[in-house]
């Protein structure tokens, strides 16, 4: 198989075979990201700044970013400030409901739980099946106007039951009901498989010791899988503004459901707007930027656990 | 005899929470197996049926043949049914094998092949996974086109690259394979691309399925992406969401319904023969590293 050297290293780095061998394995996928990365988002500069004139040219304009402030924020819709609203809404449903649940959830069913095996796989079927049929289920039982299976029950016993993703009055609440049920628990692989790594031997030394099961959560599982959950609150964040529910599924951004995210997609979409589009992109990009390194400075303070 | 062991050591207190967290997580089940049982007798359903009377109601007729009319009747953009999941295949299998397979590739030369260079595009990728400096859908869409990437299977091409997710999965997968396969290779006389694709990446090929199937789950579901890259090449998510928006009034809901739950057969399938697999492989550890 040709000549062998025993003495070389296989990682010698002055192996010049080796040199080859890295390039020609990362140079060509990092310039290929590169292209798509650097080509996009120069893209997306060139469009913020550009203005398109009824002829069909284009000129070098602020005039996206003003349109940001008078439309988006005080325009007769006010898109924007509806829209980092229920944003913000759903990255609270995130953070601060779905991720506690996750967690515990993952602690149960890493104790096994009666019927943990049942639980792990249909907790985790609204990850697995399109979005599309649940939400068109869901739609379909919550139909009001006796149309609906909660509906004809409630119709049954003389009450109304109202019609949620058509009234502004429900319709986020709705949607982010909507978010919960089919998010519950959905982040508790994670920390399910974090938590499978954890040796028994500490749970049991920790149980003799008369630990109780929320202190074990709180000071033994979390702090072991802080990592993980540092990781997931870390990639979380970036999507502070960016956060949204099955807004194209239910309400098509009607009544009070409005999401930045789904606004831009509607632009895309509909080929609508897109230099505005593109310099919302980026300015809310750059709004959110200080909060990724406060975050990242956040997480470096709670130490590393080994296990 | 399990029960009783189940409930061995444990106090009062715990039991009762542990039988309030069975409920609220059986509760929660029962509410969605529910809906989808719901679904599937609303297939089974004649069209009449499902309009006039209750929506509880169990079909009167089981009507199967709503399955075989699904693939005449759900076209989109001029794909039939069999179009339609022909354009999820190429999607949902094209993508993650591109991205995975670069993720892996990627992560093999900086955990195994250390250097300044290495070291900094890590650091480089932990930093961007933090910033979300994003042009957005619009310019990748401006950029795509002057590529002639939209609108067609050509697409695939912009996924060539990396996902961080699996890029860390990756380099976290690398750590833990020895070193000592690379030099057994390689005093055998292997060179670098034979000890990679011959020796090494069979050692994590189990992780790069897991991350295979993850992904094909997440790209088949995915109804977002094709309406605005490749509008005319509905994939099923797509089309089915299309469909019933487009002919709202004039829907053969249990054909419909028909369609949806043949949509989720195969992720299904590929999740109940995978589970343990998928999550016994899939771990995300420390970002310092």
């Amino acid at each position: 198989m040709g000549k062998t050297n025993l003495n070389k290293n296989v990682l010698d780095k002055n192996d010049k075979t080796r040199k080859l061998f890295v390039l020609s394995m990362f140079v060509p996928i990092i310039l290929i990201e590169a292209v798509f990365f650097f080509g996009v988002n120069i893209q997306g500069l060139i469009m913020a700044f550009q203005k398109e004139l009824p002829n069909g040219t284009t000129l070098f304009s602020f005039d996206n970013f003003i349109r940001i402030f008078t439309e988006g924020f005080e325009g007769s819709s006010a898109v924007f400030s509806e829209g980092i609203r229920n944003s913000l809404l759903f990255f609270g449903l995130s953070i601060f409901v779905m991720m506690p649940i996750s967690v515990i959830v993952a602690y149960f069913l890493n104790k096994k739980i009666f019927g943990y095996k049942f639980f792990r796989i249909v907790l985790y079927l609204p990850n697995i099946l399109p979005g599309i049929i649940i939400a068109t289920i869901f739609r379909y039982v919550t139909a009001p106007d006796g149309a609906g299976v909660i509906a004809s029950i409630c119709y049954k016993y003389g009450w109304n039951w109202p019609n949620l993703f058509g009234d502004s009055r429900y319709a986020i609440w709705s949607l982010l009901f909507y978010s919960y049920w089919t998010g519950f628990g959905a982040g508790f692989l994670l920390y399910y498989t974090a938590m499978k790594r954890i040796s028994p031997e500490i749970i049991e030394s920790a149980e003799l010791d008369g630990v109780k099961w929320y202190q074990e959560i709180v000071y033994i599982d979390i702090p072991l899988v802080w990592p993980t959950i540092a990781m997931t609150i870390l990639t979380t964040l970036p999507t502070l503004l960016m956060s949204s529910g099955a807004v194209l599924l239910f309400t098509r951004g009607e009544y009070g459901t409005q999401t930045l995210a789904y606004w831009l997609f509607d632009q895309v979409r509909n080929r609508a707007n897109m230099n505005y589009s593109a310099a919302v992109s980026l300015f809310f990009s750059f709004v959110t930027l200080p909060l990724m390194f406060i975050s990242k400075w956040l997480m470096d303070r709670v130490p590393d656990t080994q296990y | 005899m399990k029960t009783k062991n189940f409930f061995r050591r444990k106090t009062t207190g715990q039991i009762i929470v542990y039988v309030i967290a069975f409920v609220v997580m059986l509760v929660q089940c029962l509410s969605l197996i529910f809906c989808l049982l719901w679904g599937f007798s609303s297939s089974l359903k004649t069209q009449e049926e499902f309009s006039l009377n209750s929506p509880l109601a169990f079909p009167q007729q089981w009507v199967f043949a709503n399955y075989a009319e699904a693939f005449d009747m759900l076209e989109v953009r001029g794909f039939n049914f069999f179009g339609l999941i022909c354009n999820s295949i190429w999607y949902a299998v094209g993508t993650p094998l591109i991205q995975i397979t670069v993720s892996m590739i990627i992560a093999y030369v900086v955990i195994k092949y250390p250097s300044k260079f290495t070291k900094v595009y890590h650091a480089y990728v932990l930093v961007m996974m933090m910033i979300n400096l994003s042009a957005g859908s619009a310019a990748t869409y401006r950029f795509f086109a002057k590529l002639n990437l939209v609108d067609s299977p050509l697409f695939l091409v912009g996924k060539i690259g990396k996902t961080t997710f699996a890029y860390l999965i990756f380099c976290a997968a690398w750590r833990g394979v020895a070193n000592d396969y690379m030099e057994a290779a390689k005093i055998d006389g292997a060179n670098h691309w034979t000890i990679m694709f011959r020796v090494m990446i069979p050692q994590v090929i189990g992780t790069w399925g897991a991350l295979f199937i993850m992904d094909f789950i997440t790209w088949w579901n995915d109804y977002t992406s094709p309406m605005i890259y490749f509008p005319n090449w509905p994939t099923l998510a797509t089309g089915l969401f299309e469909y019933e928006s487009d002919m709202i009034m004039s829907v053969n809901m249990p054909v419909y319904f028909a369609g949806l739950m043949i949509s989720m057969v195969p992720v299904i399938v590929l999740f109940m023969i995978f589970q343990d697999t998928i999550m016994d492989r899939i771990s995300i550890g420390g970002i310092k590293g």
